[in-house]
């Protein structure tokens, strides 16, 4: 379970994080939903220990994060995080040189779901692709969590079928996963926990099945409640 | 540990890929601008005592009195050899302050990946550290080789009764930058390599300071820049200072500057190792 215990942030003057606190269970989809600047990214950074948090604690089936566990949890940012000149080959490598976690015939086999060439340059690839080879570099780990940042972002529609099928395959299947989007319709179906921000505090924690059969809302429609009213 | 040898060596050895271009860019600039002037330098010089005997008809120890014998000096005094030195000098310098920035530079932020590995973070400021110091040993090797070669070129073009007989060592050991960067002298070579390893392990520390704490990061890393110079010069001014009540022998100047280097050097280490486990920020 990652436990991320009444987490503070501050950039400059402006409290980005006001004392957020959640949890993410193993076999479970969770989403992070909120307006731009709520600080999605900075909570996912803050799990991943890639920026330090003013109080509060993140905490990975127990352990404070220390290098050893990056085995255990993966993060697929919002950016090609593989150096442009590589191929997607040479990317494969470098992970396969350092995660003991990697699994190659799990990468072949999304390399090829998303019909990518193992030899083209990352530089080379429409931003649709390196997003696909963003996931593949993630989900071909054999960790037990994996944290998305907006795996949607500036993606076509057929890119997004493609991701989106990612997501209900063996795939992330009984991994804990955090995703935060905007492209909330996409996934709604697939989503067990909705994590509402507003204002640096959830706002809001529900089931979006339950939410969807007692109330009658979609996660939209429950943002739209909270967001403009 | 054997694990933390291994990964300490993918990342070397990755780094080391990455400063490849660079690096043999800057040994083939050396190589090219110290043949150049290994050619051009006797042969103007050859032209020249040539031409006097010729248009003065005079001997060639006339010539010499005039223009003076050759030596392997003339040579390495020469832009040829101290241009491409500086710029090997300067550009492993900004490649210092690259070594890091571009990890954080454009679209591609390869910090994530990095700063993701499952290896300690130490390992990152190992690994650029390492490239750094196997950056200056092959120019330094490559330096050594060329003017090694460049002493037979000049001893092939320029008559011997015309040369001084000044050998190699004996010219770099009066040259004011080979004789502080090439090992012609230990007692140089190690104090340039001492205070180098300290000025790149406090300069990688201003460099994280800046990436954890941005523009007050900046701010506290000049100030610590600051500060370990003055602490690191402090025993060249002591004397001085104490000079009424204590006389320093040169020895235990020497040994006092040793120890501060050190303890500068570990502080910068332990400093980097908290900046990068717990206050760097994407």
């Amino acid at each position: 379970m990652i436990e991320v215990k009444d987490i503070h942030k501050q950039f400059g003057r402006k409290k980005v994080l006001n004392g957020v606190s959640f949890t993410i269970e193993k076999g479970e989809i969770s989403c992070l939903v909120g307006v731009n600047g709520v600080g999605k990214t900075t909570i996912l950074n803050a799990i991943m220990n890639l920026t330090p948090v003013k109080k509060g604690s993140v905490t990975i089936d127990g352990e404070t994060l220390v290098p050893a566990l990056y085995n255990k949890i993966a993060f697929i940012p919002d950016a090609s995080i593989s150096l442009p000149h590589f191929t997607i080959q040479e990317s494969m490598d470098f992970m396969n040189d350092y995660y003991d976690t990697w699994n190659a015939r799990r990468a072949k086999d999304i390399l090829k779901f998303f019909r990518l060439n193992a030899y083209d340059k990352l530089r080379d690839l429409s931003k649709g692709n390196q997003a696909k080879v963003n996931l593949l570099l993630g989900l071909a780990l054999d960790v037990e969590y994996i944290l998305m940042d907006e795996p949607f972002s500036g993606i076509d529609i057929f890119t997004r079928e493609q991701i989106t099928e990612v997501f209900s395959s063996y795939l992330v299947e009984d991994r804990g996963v955090l995703i935060t989007t905007h492209e909330i319709n996409d996934i709604e179906h697939l989503l067990d926990k909705v994590i509402l921000l507003d204002e640096g505090k959830i706002y809001k924690e529900f089931n979006a099945e339950h939410m969807r059969e007692t109330e009658g809302k979609s996660v939209i429609d429950v943002m739209r409640e909270v967001y403009t009213g | 540990m054997k694990q933390y040898m291994k990964s300490l060596l993918n990342l070397t050895a990755f780094e080391l890929d990455r400063i490849s271009k660079f690096l043999y860019t800057l040994l083939g600039v050396t190589l090219l601008l110290n043949l150049i002037g290994y050619i051009y330098t006797p042969m103007r010089y050859v032209g020249r005592m040539n031409e006097y005997m010729q248009t003065e008809s005079v001997t060639a120890q006339q010539a010499i009195e005039r223009f003076g014998s050759f030596s392997f000096y003339d040579v390495t005094s020469t832009l040829w050899l101290l241009a491409p030195a500086t710029l090997g000098i300067s550009g492993l310098l900004l490649y210092s302050l690259f070594i890091w920035y571009r990890e954080w530079m454009g679209k591609n932020t390869f910090a994530y990946r990095l700063l993701m590995l499952p290896v300690p973070r130490m390992q990152i400021f190992y690994s650029k550290l390492f490239v750094i110091y196997i950056a200056i040993f092959s120019l330094i090797a490559v330096q050594i080789i060329s003017l090694t070669i460049g002493f037979q070129i000049v001893s092939a073009i320029v008559p011997d009764d015309w040369l001084s007989g000044m050998t190699l060592v004996q010219a770099l050991n009066i040259h004011p930058l080979f004789t502080v960067i090439l090992p012609v002298s230990s007692f140089y070579f190690l104090s340039a390599n001492g205070i180098g390893l300290t000025f790149m392990l406090v300069l990688f520390t201003v460099i994280l300071l800046e990436r954890s704490y941005s523009f007050k990061g900046l701010g506290l890393g000049i100030a610590y820049g600051v500060v370990t110079v003055l602490i690191a010069a402090f025993p060249v001014f002591l004397p001085d200072l104490v000079q009424n009540y204590y006389f320093f022998y040169d020895s235990e100047i020497m040994a006092l500057i040793i120890v501060l280097m050190t303890v500068i050097g570990v502080t910068s280490l332990l400093i980097s190792r908290h900046l990068l486990n717990k206050k760097i920020t994407i």
